[in-house]
């Protein structure tokens, strides 16, 4: 079976050469901008090669899915509530998921929101914009 | 001189000085802290206070903290493994592996030590190079600063564990990916697809948060824990910590003065300072091969030098009013919102307020690794803290430091991007900090080997300075392999 860590060196390699050989042809970009790139693109094809031959990577903390589904999943809510309303309701739900007691998790909430307003919009004055549902309600 | 030096002293002293600086530091500390938010982001919040402001008060104000940030930094890189401003991410490649063997308090303690004395030191540097250094300097135009940013590239094999093909990998990935967007010569957009925000580059917060900061938090989320203390109590391994930078003075030195140099000369960039200092300090090292897996030097280098810059990076702002970093681009419009205008005659002018400023330079790295110290007992309590807690106010702060650099959401989206990239990574053991510094250099090195073309020509390697720095490079490059050679010869 082929090692996955070959694998994504592999496509890695193919990929920026791709990029490399379609800026010198069909991007049509100049020679001066295509000359580092190359040399970048000719290192990674060299250490590529030479880091296939590496033995395979030890394994370390186990990295699950439903971890990474999880982090993911803030992505959309941020999108549809926006930040001051997705990031501590995340909260709420991702502790509330993790077993965590109705309290804590609420007190959870709570501080994120606290963070959110009092550091980033009082303090730093960031302007957070409304998500996709929110929105139309908001105006 | 010693007049000047008396004034600054007492000019440092004054009620409003001191209040501007009490004010500042913990702002700094916490904008360390906290992931994602960087110096220039304090000093671009801070900045509108100064108005009103005594000159000296003002300028002190800012200084503190910008100069803390990386201290706080420290603290994050080691305890959460997300480096609190891009350039503690040197410090994550040593400082978690430790954390995990139960030494998070020893390894703090030793990243603030090492920070206060670098932070000294660099003032230091400034205070004796000041009056003297504007011809050295002057020598260093863009051949030579090609050479420094080439120098540093040399070391992506030298940072982190594992196999330096891999390292090299990574690094080559890290520079291919830094040519996204205008071309810095002729300004042509490189590999954009008619995606505006890759048209200014990819970006360095995001790339920094997603590489370190979503590994650590599917690990978390994964099941994983922030390993606790084995045994001894906080203060004990803090102790512990200070000890071990005190009995390496040798390293300290060295990588505070690793630098200073990079500190000072403009367009290398800060961030190449602690993972130079990394690397030299590997090479230099009997058992290189320990680095990475964890070892107390591992920490001492980069945080002396991360502090160590500071003081090197005053040095063009003050004698030619040339910024040699963002932060220090503030700085510079905050001179000027002051009355005061740095350059050539700064000095003959107001001498007193630019050793004023290396006074608070060396107070300030002192005073903040002081009270994180005394903090780190209550901070380190995070680690008692359920992942099922921790994991979504930490994703919170990632996410708004990704998103605070410039109020756009695509940097969030790019967090994530770039947080594949670190799982990948993390899971087939390509070297994190390479692909991190490669990033950082790519860009210094081709603009100024284009610029250092055009206006000299192929020719300006035989330029003294360049000649110097060739040579170094190739004494860094052969020494690990020339002094594994003559250890293996038997006696």
């Amino acid at each position: 079976m082929i090692r996955a860590d070959r694998i994504l060196i592999v496509a890695t390699a193919l990929l920026v050469v791709a990029l490399v050989v379609w800026g010198m042809t069909l991007g049509e970009y100049p020679a001066s901008a295509n000359v580092f790139p190359a040399i970048a693109a000719g290192g990674v094809v060299v250490f590529g090669v030479l880091a296939l031959r590496e033995p395979p990577p030890q394994e370390g903390t186990p990295l699950t899915l439903t971890a990474v589904l999880w982090l993911l999943a803030v992505l959309p809510l941020i999108y549809l509530l926006g930040f001051r309303i997705a990031l501590p309701l995340y909260g709420l739900v991702y502790a509330l998921a993790r077993q965590t007691k109705p309290l804590p998790a609420l007190a959870l909430a709570i501080g994120i929101a606290a963070v959110v307003e009092i550091l980033f919009v009082r303090v730093l004055g960031l302007h957070f914009d409304w998500g996709w549902l929110v929105a139309p309600l908001v105006r | 001189m010693w007049d000047a030096l008396l004034s600054a002293g007492s000019q440092t002293l004054q009620p409003g000085v001191v209040w501007a600086v009490v004010c500042a530091l913990p702002v700094g500390l916490l904008f360390g802290l906290l992931p994602g938010l960087s110096g220039l982001t304090a000093m671009a919040v801070l900045i509108p206070f100064v108005y009103g402001m005594d000159g000296f008060a003002g300028l002190a104000f800012l200084l503190t903290a910008h100069a803390v940030v990386s201290t706080g930094g420290s603290v994050t890189a080691i305890l959460l493994g997300i480096p609190g401003s891009p350039p503690n991410a040197a410090t994550v490649v040593d400082g978690v592996p430790l954390r995990n063997a139960g030494f998070g308090g020893t390894a703090v303690g030793a990243a603030l030590t090492a920070s206060a004395v670098g932070g000294v030191f660099g003032a230091l540097v400034l205070l004796v190079l000041l009056p003297v250094l504007r011809p050295v300097i002057l020598m260093f135009g863009p051949p030579e600063t090609f050479l420094l940013s080439l120098m540093g590239l040399t070391f992506l094999a030298a940072v982190g564990a594992g196999s330096p093909a891999k390292g090299l990998f990574a690094g080559a990935f890290g520079i291919f990916i830094s040519f996204i967007g205008y071309e810095p010569v002729s300004g042509v957009p490189r590999y954009w697809f008619d995606y505006d925000y890759l048209l200014d580059g990819l970006r360095l917060i995001p790339l920094a948060l997603g590489l370190f900061a979503i590994p650590e938090l599917v690990a978390l989320a994964s099941g994983g824990s922030l390993e606790q203390s084995k045994g001894d109590l906080p203060g004990k391994q803090l102790f512990d910590g200070c000890k071990a930078v005190f009995s390496r003075m040798g390293l300290v030195l060295r990588s505070s003065a690793i630098g200073s140099i990079i500190g000072i000369i403009p367009g290398v960039g800060g961030e190449t300072a602690p993972f130079v200092a990394y690397a030299a300090a590997r090479q230099s090292d009997k058992n290189p091969e320990r680095y990475g897996t964890g070892i107390i030097e591992g920490v001492i280098a980069p945080e002396a030098s991360n502090n160590a810059k500071e003081g090197g990076a005053l040095v063009p702002t003050l004698v030619f009013g040339v910024p040699g970093s963002s932060g220090m681009a503030l700085l510079l419009g905050a001179f000027l919102v002051l009355g005061l205008q740095p350059g050539p005659n700064f000095l003959r002018d107001h001498l007193d307020i630019g050793l004023g400023l290396v006074l608070i330079l060396a107070v300030v790295n002192v005073l903040a690794a002081g009270l994180m110290l005394a903090l780190t007992p209550l901070l380190a309590r995070v680690v008692n803290v359920p992942p099922r807690l921790l994991v979504p106010f930490l994703l919170t702060l990632a996410l708004l430091g990704a998103y605070s650099t410039e109020n756009n959401m695509q940097d969030v989206l790019f967090t994530f991007v770039f947080g594949a990239v670190g799982l990948a990574c993390v899971r087939f053991g390509f070297n994190r900090a390479a692909l991190l510094l490669g990033f950082v250099l790519g860009p210094a090195v081709e603009r100024y080997l284009e610029i250092a073309l055009n206006i000299y020509g192929p020719a300006f390697i035989v330029r003294p300075i360049c000649l110097i720095l060739i040579a170094l490079m190739v004494i860094a490059l052969a020494a690990p392999k020339l002094t594994a050679r003559l250890r293996r010869r038997p006696a």
